[in-house]
């Protein structure tokens, strides 16, 4: 009796202290932050805003705004909340830019189809040859890039584009005017040659 | 010698210019002509610097051929001016003006010596002057009654 009670009582000892040992949690913890959500609607946002992009869907871009806002009301405080906040903005932002950038893209298409054409119809191509190629390599890449769906690459050619077809113009249009110029008096000291040659064999 | 050299000259404008040569076959005004031609098509096709180019080369062609032109207009003049003078001079002495107007005949004989020598020089103004000086002297001579 005497030696059971002896192995009895440190096994009990040995389960209280085991026992004892690790408490249940009390404190649950938040989720993480979202980071890489909160990161991605404001790179967007700034995307729409750089291009004044959210006049094309006003109500879109109205309703992302809103969900971006809550994003960041909950941001620390309610992460998972702000996690689905964040990935709605996301989704607003991106359908806004997905309608919006093709549009904006073709209007500065169009614009620099017009100068183009201007040079175009002056013959730049002829006059100012090299310079002429140079921009039309520009212009082709900016409907390459438009063509693979990158609007902002898209946008920065055609900017570069316009810029060289307009320098292209003006060169070509003075050397048209010099030539004219030149060509005028030529034709008006012809004329005035044969006047003379008139008067003397009139006499 | 001059005589002879004058007389070609005037042979030969005389048959370029009287004759119905005209000024403007002349080989600077076609090459202008040609090079004002081809700085239209130049222009036509938007090579600017070419048309340029050829204009302004038509236009030292074009001023040659005036410069040739009035050149031959003038020496045609001072031909004409001196074959009128020496015409009036050997009428003036075969009427026996070099004694009746012995003065002026020398003074004649004398600027007709100058306008041929002018001519000679190619100073066709200073020939057609000195031609129409000879014109003048012998303007009052004439042929005694008989």
């Amino acid at each position: 009796m005497r030696k059971t009670l002896l192995l009895l009582v440190p096994a009990a000892a040995l389960f209280l202290i085991v026992s004892c040992a690790s408490p249940p949690e009390t404190v649950e913890e938040l989720p993480e932050a979202p980071e890489k959500e909160y990161a991605q609607a404001k790179e967007l946002r700034q995307l729409i805003d750089d291009y004044d992009l959210d006049a094309a869907s006003p109500t879109a871009y109205q309703s992302a705004e809103e969900s971006f806002q809550e994003g960041e009301a909950a941001y620390g405080k309610d992460n998972a909340a702000a996690k689905t906040a964040f990935q709605e903005a996301i989704k607003g932002y991106q359908d806004v830019i997905s309608d919006a950038f093709p549009q904006l893209v073709g209007r500065r298409q169009s614009e620099v189809d017009a100068v183009k054409q201007a040079a175009d119809e002056l013959k730049a191509s002829v006059a100012v040859k090299e310079k002429y190629a140079a921009a039309l390599s520009i212009y082709d890449q900016a409907a390459a890039a438009r063509e693979a769906g990158n609007f902002e690459e898209a946008l920065k050619l055609l900017d570069e584009a316009e810029e060289l077809f307009k320098a292209v113009y003006a060169e070509a249009k003075v050397k048209k005017e010099r030539a004219e110029q030149s060509m005028s008096e030529t034709g008006g000291s012809i004329e005035s040659f044969e006047d003379i040659v008139e008067e003397i064999e009139g006499q | 010698m001059k005589k002879i050299i004058l007389a070609c000259i005037g042979i030969l404008l005389f048959t370029s210019l009287a004759c119905g040569q005209s000024l403007l076959d002349n080989a600077d005004y076609r090459k202008a002509k040609e090079l004002q031609r081809l700085a239209e098509q130049a222009m036509a096709e938007g090579d600017y610097d070419q048309a340029y180019a050829y204009s302004e080369e038509a236009k030292e062609y074009i001023a040659k051929a005036e410069e040739v032109a009035v050149r031959r207009w003038l020496q045609y003049r001072a031909y004409n001016w001196n074959r009128q003078a020496g015409d009036r001079l050997a009428y003036v002495k075969a009427i026996g003006g070099d004694v009746t107007y012995a003065d002026a005949y020398n003074q004649a004989a004398e600027r007709f010596e100058r306008a041929q020598q002018a001519f000679e020089a190619e100073n066709y103004e200073q020939s057609i002057t000195y031609a129409k000086e000879v014109m003048a002297l012998l303007e009052d001579v004439r042929a005694a009654p008989k």
